[in-house]
């Protein structure tokens, strides 16, 4: 069953394999969406996020998922240094104007660089509690696999390429995990960079895989953010396998991504996690081993 | 949170001679769908003609949200040469004309690469139209790729 929706700004794809869900529990992810929205958009007078920034909400008195996004927010301020930061998005030109960031004013906040993520790992989750087991969740290029499309195959991801419209960078078998890829090439310059004030602009695109959507898609954006410096500093999170194209057109990738590919060659199962053909390697920087257990070191 | 297609250009001009490799997929003598769409059962195409070995297709109409989009394949043997968007939602919305003009470019890329490489789904791909995909695939159908 295949359903889209353009929901948050974005068209949502659901398409599950499993016969025994229902077209109840696509209605239900998609209702979870739509109250995330909700609650959330910046282009809504009445969410809870357009309150808070006016100073209508305080943030004790939000709902409690609007709480939890805005510590992870927080919590993602500080892993990234700063490459992350929700109130500085809510400052970005073609951001402060929108109704519900309040002209960018002290404290306003725009999470979406999380929530989008975020949400649609939620709508995963009622799609699970509803018996789902082999599905796809794509919103808006930001995916989430799951199970395998039939049973003699699994899912592939290809990664668009920032460069060539018809041509992807690279083919995944992501097996369980989820991909997000933050890029120039689409939105146009959409992410800021904090801590420059302009348009990020010195990498075409970055892509994560990690085992849950609101990780890979907000350090994707941290690492489009953070430009030159993203690959080095995607080699050492731990949760995290990356592809960075820079601009000028290197293509960087961590060892697990490339065991991912099924495009190039992988590496032999057990071989050393820094393989020599690993394309980043930042001087003095040894690649952390993998925490998570849908990614290739957990295997 | 959209920037206009200018920026996006401008950005696309960096450094084109040393663009990353992209990667070469082989067209396959049987292509089971494109993309996962094609498990949808949509109305048939309409509306074929044929040059010189090269047939061109058109997908079925299909209503979204924003308007009706159609579009049309062309397609040389086996191998789809090239995808237009025949109809896309029109100058009515504002919104629908900003989706217009990323939707068509941005699917026809998806549609072109996405024959020949059994991928399930694209990551970086943001403002796809669905209804672009759904007209898409049953063009493709008939094209019998």
């Amino acid at each position: 069953m295949r359903r889209v929706e353009q929901v948050m700004g974005l068209p949502v794809a659901i398409d599950v394999r499993d016969e025994r869900v229902s077209g109840a529990a696509v209605d239900a992810a998609f209702c979870w969406l739509k109250r995330v929205d909700s609650l959330f958009s910046t282009y809504r007078r009445d969410s809870q996020i357009a309150r808070l920034n006016r100073g209508e909400l305080s943030e004790e008195d939000a709902e409690a998922d609007v709480r939890e996004v805005l510590a992870a927010c927080r919590r993602l301020r500080e892993r990234t240094g700063g490459a992350f930061d929700a109130e500085a998005a809510a400052r970005a030109p073609g951001a402060r104007n929108r109704i519900g960031c309040a002209d960018g004013r002290s404290g306003a906040v725009e999470p979406a660089g999380y929530v989008k993520g975020w949400a649609i790992d939620g709508a995963w989750d009622v799609l699970w509690v509803a018996g789902a087991r082999n599905a796809v969740v794509d919103g808006g290029g930001d995916v989430i696999v799951r199970g395998r499309p039939e049973p003699d195959r699994a899912w592939r991801v290809g990664i668009q390429h920032p460069l060539i419209e018809d041509r992807v960078a690279a083919v995944l078998e992501p097996g369980e995990a989820c991909v997000a890829t933050s890029g120039a090439y689409r939105r146009g310059a959409h992410i800021v960079d904090p801590r420059r004030g302009g348009a990020a602009d010195a990498v075409l695109s970055v892509t994560c895989v990690a085992c849950d959507l609101a990780t890979a898609d907000a350090l994707a954006t941290a690492g489009f953010a953070m430009g030159r410096s993203a690959a080095g500093w995607l080699a050492r999170q731990p949760d995290v396998e990356a592809m960075v194209i820079d601009d000028s057109g290197r293509t960087l990738t961590t060892p697990g991504f490339d065991a991912l590919r099924v495009d190039a060659p992988r590496k032999v199962p057990g071989s050393p996690r820094r393989a020599p053909s690993s394309d980043i390697d930042p001087p003095g920087v040894t690649q952390v081993e993998r925490s998570s257990s849908c990614l290739p070191a957990g295997r | 949170m959209i920037a206009t297609a200018a920026a996006t250009a401008g950005l696309l001009s960096f450094h084109p001679s040393r663009s990353a490799t992209p990667v070469a997929t082989e067209p396959k003598a049987t292509t089971t769908g494109t993309t996962a769409t094609t498990n949808r059962s949509k109305a048939t195409s309409s509306g074929g003609s044929t040059t010189g070995g090269k047939r061109t297709l058109t997908g079925a109409v299909e209503e979204t949200r924003y308007g009706a989009v159609q579009v049309q394949v062309t397609v040389s043997g086996r191998r789809i040469t090239d995808v237009r968007a025949v109809q896309l939602p029109g100058a009515d919305n504002p919104r629908s004309d900003q989706i217009s003009s990323y939707a068509g470019p941005e699917l026809r890329a998806e549609a072109l690469q996405a024959q020949s490489a059994s991928i399930d789904v694209i990551s970086g791909a943001t403002y796809t139209s669905e209804g672009y995909k759904a007209s898409l695939q049953t063009a493709l159908r008939e094209a019998g790729v």
